[in-house]
Parts: C-alpha cells; sequence; structure tokens
C-alpha cells in the first residue's frame, strides 16, 4: 500500500471487478441502518446519551485506565501499554514465546491491522489463521481490509469461489451459493479454533468499574478464539476505556443500529480474566495490550472528538465517495471519512493527507455518525493545517473569497460566466470539457446554463409571485 | 520511565473532572418498565423472534421435560447444561425483554465455548428471569462472570456480497424455552 489516493481512486473507478461488488453490496448498510434508525423512536437521545458517555471516558481517560487494570488484575488477567507499534508487537510476540505457541487463531482486531501484527507473527514463524469470514478471505487474498466493518466487502462471490477452490483441498463442488461458501468456511476454520494455542482478538469497549472487555460480534468466531485456546490477548487502544456498564450500554444501543442495522448483534460478549478457582473451563492467561500510537496528541489537541469513534462504519457506509472508490483506494488501515482524519494524525504520511481533501464535505458523515463526531469540519481544519493545493490554486481560492465575499462583483462576474457558458455549449446544448477541472469532465457534464444567473431567475421567480 | 508511567503522565494532562454520565441516567425505552408480568414475556418473545431466534412456551417443567426428550437431551442427571450430539442445552442466568436476548455464563462445569461450537443451542429461560433491560440485569447480577454472553438469535454473516446468512462459526439455531413454572429446581 505506498500509492496515493490520487493515483489509486481513478484506477478504483474504472476496476470492473470492484464496481461489480461495489454494486453488488449495494445500499444494504444504508438501507439496514435507515430501518433501525426508524423502529426507534428516540433516536437523536441516545444518540446524544452515547456523545456523552464517550466524551465523559476521553475527559477522565487516565484514571480510566488505572481503574481498569486494577480490575483486570484482581481478576487474574495483566494490562501491557505500548506506545508504539513496535511496543505492541514486541508484547504480543513476547507471550506467545513465552506460551510455546505454534498456532494462533483470530478474531477481527483494526488495532492488529493498524501495527500489522500478522506480518510480524508469520516472520516470527507463527501460524496466524483469521476466523472472521470476512478477514479469512483477504487473508487467502493476501490484501487488507477494504471496510473496518464488512473487510471483503470488495469481493464477489466469484472471486471468493476461486480463493477457496484454490486454496482448499475439497475437491470438485458447488460453490457459488452464499449458504455453501459460508458452510466450506464454517467447517475448514473448525478444526483451526480447537487446534490454537493462542487466541488473539479486539475490543469493542473496556468497562472501567469491573474490568471487563466487551465484543461485540455476529458470526460467534470472537468468542470462539477468545475462550477455547488457554490464552486470550487482547490487542485494543487507550480510548475504547468506557466508564461503567450503564455508559456501556448507551453505547450499544448506537452501536449495532448504525454498524449493521441491529438493535443488538448475535453476541455481545464479556471476558473479565480468569477463573482463579478452578481454571479448568477458562484461558490459563489473559492479557490487553493497549495502544497509544498518537492518540494521546489527539486528546490534547482540537482532533479529540475524533477519539469518540465507536468504528461503526456508518460513515463510510454513507459517504459517496467511498462508495464509489472502495477502501483501498485509501491505502490506509481506515478508509471513508473516519479514516480520512485518523490515518493522517496516526500514521502522518505525506500521501494521507490526501485523504481529508478527497471529500464533496456532503455532510452524510456528520449526519449518521452515532457519536456526534464533526467529521466534515474535523476534515476541513486538516485540510487548513496542511495545506497541499498549488500556489495556483491557493490563488483561486482566495480570488474565489474575495469575488464571493461581495454581492455586487459576485452578480457581475456570474453573469459574465454565464454569458460564455452559454457561448461555449451553444453547439451540443452541454459542456463536455473546459480548460480548467479536466477530471471532473471525465465523468459528468455541464448543463448549457440559459443566459441568466440564478439571482436573476431568482429575482424574476419572485416578482411572479 | 515506563511506556504506562509515560502514558499515563500525557493523558493525565487532559483530565477534565466531570459529572459522571451515570449520574445522568440512560435514555432507555422507559415503557419497558410499565409492563406487566405476561406482557413483559410476551414482548420478550416477540424481540428474540425478529432475532432469529425460535421460542417455545412450556407451563410446567414435565411439558419441557418431553420437549427435551424429543430434541435428544436427556434431562434426567444434570439439567442445567447438557451436551448431545451436536446440540447443547443450557440455561440462561437472565433473559433482555428490550432486545429478546439470552445472558449464558462461564460456570465451573460449563465452558463458553460449548455455547458456540454446537449446531443447535436450545437455551432454558424462566420468565421469572426476565429483566427489561441489560442495565438491570447486571445491576441485579452483582458479581463478575469469568465470561458473559449476551446471544441475540443465531449465529450470522453478511460477509459475502452483503447477504445474510445465518450459521457462520457458531450455533446455526437458537431455540429459547420459556417456562413459567416457578417450581422448577434447573
Amino acid at each position: 500500500m505506498t500509492q496515493s489516493f490520487n493515483d489509486s481512486a481513478p484506477l478504483a473507478l474504472h476496476d470492473v471487478q470492484l464496481q461489480e461488488a461495489m454494486t453488488n453490496a449495494g445500499q444494504g448498510f444504508m438501507a439496514k441502518r435507515a430501518a433501525a434508525v426508524a423502529a426507534c423512536d428516540n433516536f437523536p437521545e441516545l444518540r446524544s446519551r452515547a456523545k456523552e458517555a464517550r466524551d465523559y471516558a476521553l475527559n477522565n481517560m487516565a484514571s480510566l485506565l488505572e481503574q481498569f487494570e486494577e480490575k483486570v488484575s484482581a481478576n487474574g488477567g495483566k494490562v501491557h501499554w505500548a506506545e508504539t507499534p513496535e511496543q505492541m508487537r514486541e508484547i504480543v510476540l513476547n507471550i506467545c514465546s513465552r506460551r510455546n505457541a505454534k498456532y494462533i487463531t483470530k478474531g477481527k482486531s483494526m488495532i492488529s491491522e493498524e501495527v500489522h501484527l500478522n506480518k510480524a507473527l508469520e516472520t516470527a514463524g507463527y501460524i496466524v489463521d483469521e476466523t472472521d469470514l470476512g478477514e479469512y478471505i483477504i487473508q487467502l487474498a493476501n490484501e487488507p481490509p477494504s471496510h473496518i466493518v464488512a473487510p471483503a466487502l470488495h469481493k464477489t462471490r466469484w472471486d471468493i469461489e476461486s480463493l477457496f477452490k484454490n486454496n482448499h483441498d475439497l475437491g470438485q463442488r458447488e460453490l457459488i451459493e452464499v449458504e455453501q461458501i459460508v458452510n466450506e468456511a464454517r467447517a475448514v476454520i473448525r478444526s483451526r479454533f480447537l487446534r490454537a494455542d493462542v487466541g488473539i482478538t479486539g475490543a469493542n469497549m473496556l468497562i472501567a468499574e469491573t474490568g471487563q472487555v466487551t465484543l461485540v460480534t455476529n458470526e460467534g468466531n470472537g468468542d470462539l478464539t477468545a475462550t477455547l485456546p488457554k490464552c486470550h490477548i487482547v490487542t485494543t487502544s487507550i480510548e475504547k476505556v468506557i466508564a461503567n456498564h450503564q455508559d456501556a450500554n448507551a453505547v450499544l444501543r448506537v452501536l449495532g443500529r448504525s454498524a449493521t442495522g441491529q438493535a443488538m448483534t448475535a453476541y455481545t460478549s464479556y471476558f473479565s480474566g480468569i477463573d482463579q478457582g478452578t481454571q479448568s473451563t477458562t484461558p490459563e492467561e489473559f492479557h490487553i495490550v493497549l495502544l497509544d500510537n498518537g492518540r494521546s496528541d489527539m486528546l490534547n489537541s482540537k482532533y479529540k472528538p475524533m477519539l469518540r469513534c465507536i468504528k461503526c462504519a456508518a460513515c463510510m457506509n454513507h459517504c459517496p465517495v467511498y462508495q464509489n472508490v472502495g477502501g483501498h483506494a485509501y491505502n490506509a488501515v481506515y478508509p471513508g471519512p473516519m479514516g480520512s482524519i485518523l490515518s493522517p494524525l496516526l500514521r502522518g504520511e505525506q500521501r494521507d493527507f490526501q485523504l481529508p481533501v478527497a471529500s464533496s464535505v456532503c455532510g452524510r458523515c456528520d449526519e449518521v455518525c452515532p457519536v456526534e463526531i464533526p467529521l466534515t469540519e474535523l476534515m476541513r481544519s486538516l485540510r487548513n493545517d496542511h495545506r497541499t493545493s498549488s500556489l495556483l490554486a491557493r490563488t483561486m481560492i482566495r480570488l474565489h473569497t474575495y469575488i464571493a465575499r461581495s454581492p455586487q462583483i459576485y452578480t457581475f462576474f456570474a453573469s459574465i460566466g454565464v454569458l460564455v457558458l452559454n457561448f461555449a455549449g451553444r453547439r451540443q446544448n452541454a459542456l463536455k470539457n473546459l480548460p480548467v477541472g479536466k477530471p471532473w469532465f471525465n465523468f459528468k457534464h455541464l448543463s448549457r446554463p440559459n443566459n441568466t444567473t440564478f439571482q436573476q431567475h431568482w429575482q424574476k421567480r419572485d416578482q411572479t409571485k | 520511565m515506563t511506556a504506562r508511567q509515560h502514558l499515563l503522565g500525557l493523558l493525565r494532562q487532559n483530565s477534565e473532572a466531570q459529572t459522571s454520565c451515570s449520574e445522568i441516567g440512560n435514555v432507555i425505552q422507559s415503557n419497558i418498565f410499565d409492563l406487566s408480568p405476561s406482557s413483559l414475556s410476551r414482548y420478550f418473545v416477540s424481540q428474540a423472534t425478529a432475532a432469529g431466534a425460535s421460542v417455545e412456551i412450556f407451563q410446567t417443567r414435565s411439558d419441557l421435560d418431553q420437549y427435551l426428550y424429543k430434541m435428544g437431551i436427556l434431562t434426567t442427571t444434570d439439567k442445567r447444561h447438557q451436551q448431545h450430539g451436536d446440540t447443547v442445552f443450557t440455561t440462561s442466568e437472565g433473559g433482555i425483554v428490550e432486545t429478546g436476548s439470552v445472558c449464558l455464563t462461564t460456570d465451573t462445569w460449563e465452558k463458553s465455548s460449548d455455547f458456540f461450537l454446537c449446531d443447535r443451542l436450545i437455551v432454558l429461560q424462566l420468565t421469572e428471569t426476565l429483566y427489561p433491560n441489560l442495565e438491570s440485569y447486571w445491576k441485579g447480577r452483582g458479581s463478575i462472570p469469568r465470561a458473559a454472553h449476551i446471544m441475540t438469535g443465531p449465529s450470522r454473516t453478511a460477509d459475502v456480497e452483503q447477504k445474510l446468512q445465518l450459521g457462520a462459526h457458531g450455533p446455526r439455531s437458537l431455540t429459547i424455552c420459556m417456562l413459567e413454572d416457578k417450581m422448577t429446581i434447573y
């Protein structure tokens, strides 16, 4: 993933297979969320309450993390602290080495993607089995996830059929129906659950009051990863902490509805440590590795609201840019609107600052964010803080700002512009090319104006009333 | 200085003491608390069914035993938790009316993985252990188990072209047996 968004996006728009996959996925996420919100008569209040719960956690993060650590320790678990991806990888590798592990199962963890944990484990000689169906598919394809909830959103069933037939030695069989694909994955991955020495999951929330890790899933793989192996490792980040069950429930009420249109996902599980009595039914070791990787800096900046994020993916599901180019075009762990803010702040590569610019600022993401993160405002701040546009572009923007601030000057230039555009488009009744904005014209035409500006048209309309 | 000390030091710079959110109170579906016990049961059944679980209602323990016998579950020995082939029968610690969920916890003789490895999961839910919402369940529970699983319907995935398919890695079906017999010893 070394390309920039500006290079990848045009390729994505012309990728027939990707466009077919995005079309097949359709408006599913949007429709499901809309139905769940419509079925709920107080969703705006639920959003506000969830925002309050997240803000409280961010404002009291140090004390809540200490409380969480104390509770986990009392329950027989251990909390580790990692400031950098390197430290997180080292902690996990040390635990696996001490356990003499060979096989490692993984539930979905975006933090593990952020620190490139799989690669580190495989380089060290461990056999890593992704168990979430979407993560398993992209592991076979040797690709990164393209969506934080549905990692294989960019794959069609024919892609998956091909991957399974090339990697599962199961002879001739039909594998085109969704049920057949899921059944085969269930059978193949089952043996991997049972042989695992270490299970690594992420976490949706860390409840400070009780020392419990909350995992919100639908497939059941997260629970099997957490409960079958003798050692359970949770890779998570510091801002996941939440004060208590009351606040955790406030988040749960918006999470499922926003992500998949469910009031409650199939499995909401809570893990608290080891049973120090018998240890016969539980893992022998329970580790939680907390990652900073720049989040403490964000906490002390105007980008703090971004840390409220509960990783529901509602923003990218509603983003017209994401829906057209898919997740890989972002060339980052986190795509879509939330990724356009997180990637520059957490990774900070030069190409990451193209991401907040790749937005039409339509505001859909703001409207659907369940914890009211002002996403477009934060993207604008990043644009202002890290201007990458050329001198010509900046000059044109300043000129436009000057003109737009004066109604008389704006009306004058708009009148001239309308005359010029009307003349230029007279043959085809549309404008298919102009000296400026060439990439836009690759996909769209500009309607020929009818010799009046909008203001002139509006005044005439007012007079005829 | 350790990573822990350094990180906590950075985070303390941003501490803002404020009213605990739990004092503000959660936005909840308050009409659930106004429901009669029979209405609570009916609401629970409708929510559980909408989430994809099937619900069987029994008036007496012997009716339940007959049903379980037909399902291949022998109830003469350990009545709380049994496994027979690909079917596991277990007892819910609490039903959540708001979402139609059952709560299963790890105990000294039950492994959490049993709840997820089976093909068919049958859960006994007593009407007297129905809670209006998760808040009331955790408040009423007191101690914290090693693992608690709030289950709402069977396992599912939509990772293939966003088409919903039941039975990903967990149970393909969830059957909730509601028992109103308060004399049960389960």
